[in-house]
């Protein structure tokens, strides 16, 4: 389980987060709703561990608590990176110097030290499944956004972490593909009983697939509950952020 | 042409002359381009401390020698260090410290700006991918770092290469000195520049299509970089 507690953030004299605590469990899968400016993508980089919190900790299955000091490269930081979390962005880059398949396996390869043959075999079944398994042996300036998408996330998973991180990942893609990636992302969280924290302005997809919903509002958790509150929400604030979501359709 | 008729078989009573101008011209060079690029990296290291005395000083450094030109930098180096010092100094010598100094400050300032190119955001993705330091030195600063500077570095060889000539102004048997001689001793002016010019074009046109030929290779292997932001 990983645990957060009592998180804080400021900016300059702005406060973002004000006292975040929650937790994942292995296997669950948790959707983050809230206004823009709400919090919910420092949330995501502090969980992810890269941005310090003023205040707060995370601990991992019970172990001792992570500081996520100011030092982003601490071992104990690098360590928490490498094996606990994933963490896909709303900013995917991959580089131009080298194909697809060649920047996906650096990382399990050359940090994580997974045997080759291993992540090669997870990386075709992953892009297989994503619908873009042709497109693994060219460079990046010729993929579509959706493209460049799948394989930030494929990059994520071959990590195998024990908790996934998304940041607006299906933001700005067609149903149809959003709905595919769902359903790999979701079947392969259920076989690595991974933990997924998503953050998605797409409330329709979090209410059918969501285990629980993290409200988020002006930097404080005010609503926190199954997915059923995005249909019945308890707090005003909910209320007004889903009346403003079904008005935008 | 007025009255001038050539004749190059002058030149040839200097062959061995010019093999020899010809050979330290590539000597100078090779010497001044493998010190030069040697010294920029700590000058480099040096001028990325914000904040820090040596930080500025370094960066002080790197813009007096890049605001002095050439030939005073090196004329000056000749006449003052034994005026200083009081030892008789080498013009090959000083000229190869004078070349070296020169190249490393532009070098580490092309560096300079190639490393604070590199995008924050792809730091952050190695950072999510568990690299450490040395990691996201290896796997994603340097090759960002190599792609941006690569090119201007490599321009920067083929100016110093040209000059070189400038050593002739302290006697160092160079392409150049060789050509003066000439001209001194048999008045041929023309047979004897367009002798070092071809000496030269030897030297420069390979380097320049090789250079051609790598900023073309980056060109097509780099592209830009992909970055979708929702």
């Amino acid at each position: 389980m990983l645990e957060f507690s009592d998180i804080h953030k400021s900016f300059k004299n702005k406060k973002v987060l004000e006292g975040i605590t929650s937790k994942i469990q292995p296997g669950e899968f948790v959707g983050v709703v809230g206004c823009s400016g709400a919090g919910k993508s420092t949330l995501a980089r502090i969980l992810a561990g890269l941005e310090s919190p003023d205040k707060g900790f995370v601990a991992v299955d019970g172990s001792p608590k992570v500081a996520l000091g100011s030092n982003l490269m601490s071992d104990d930081l690098v360590a928490y990176r490498r094996s606990v979390i994933g963490y896909v962005s709303q900013e995917v880059n991959l580089f131009a110097w080298m194909t697809v398949r060649e920047q996906l396996l650096i990382a399990p390869t050359h940090v994580c030290g997974f045997e080759l043959d291993r992540v090669n075999q997870q990386l075709d079944d992953l892009a297989t499944q994503l619908n873009c398994h042709e497109l693994l042996l060219e460079r990046p300036n010729v993929l579509s956004g959706g493209e460049v998408r799948r394989f930030g996330l494929i990059r994520a998973l071959l990590l195998n972490p024990k908790y996934l991180i998304l940041d607006e990942v299906t933001n700005g893609l067609d149903p149809q593909l959003i709905v595919k990636i769902s359903e790999v992302l979701l079947s392969y969280a259920r076989e690595q009983q991974m933990g997924v924290m998503a953050i998605s302005h797409q409330v329709d997809f979090l209410r059918c697939e969501a285990n629980r919903i993290l409200f988020l509002h002006q930097g404080s958790i005010t609503e926190e509950g199954g997915s059923d509150i995005l249909v019945n929400p308890s707090s005003t604030e909910l209320g007004e952020f889903l009346s403003y979501v079904r008005r935008s359709r | 042409m007025n009255n001038y008729s050539l004749n190059f078989t002058v030149i040839e009573q200097f062959s061995s002359a010019l093999a020899f101008g010809f050979l330290t011209t590539i000597a100078l060079s090779m010497l001044s381009i493998i010190a030069g690029t040697v010294l920029a990296f700590p000058l480099v290291r040096g001028m990325l401390m914000h904040g820090r005395l040596l930080g500025a000083l370094v960066n002080g450094w790197v813009n007096l020698v890049r605001a002095i030109p050439l030939l005073v930098l090196l004329t000056g180096a000749y006449y003052i260090t034994p005026v200083l010092t009081g030892l008789k100094i080498n013009s090959f010598l000083t000229a190869a410290v004078v070349f070296s100094v020169y190249l490393s400050a532009f070098v580490a300032d092309i560096l300079r700006n190639a490393i604070r190119s590199v995008p924050e955001s792809f730091v952050q993705t190695g950072m999510a991918l568990g690299m450490n330091r040395s990691q996201l030195n290896h796997h994603i600063i340097l090759p960002v770092v190599l792609r941006g500077a690569m090119i201007p570095v490599f321009s920067m060889y083929l100016s110093l290469i040209k000059y070189t000539s400038l050593a002739s102004a302290i006697s160092v048997h160079e392409l150049l000195h060789v050509a003066d001689l000439i001209v001194l001793q048999k008045l041929r002016p023309v047979e004897a520049y367009t002798s070092i010019t071809v000496l030269y074009l030897l030297i420069i046109i390979p380097l320049s299509l090789l250079s051609r030929q790598l900023e073309s290779r980056l060109g097509s292997s780099s592209g830009r970089n992909r970055t979708y932001d929702a």
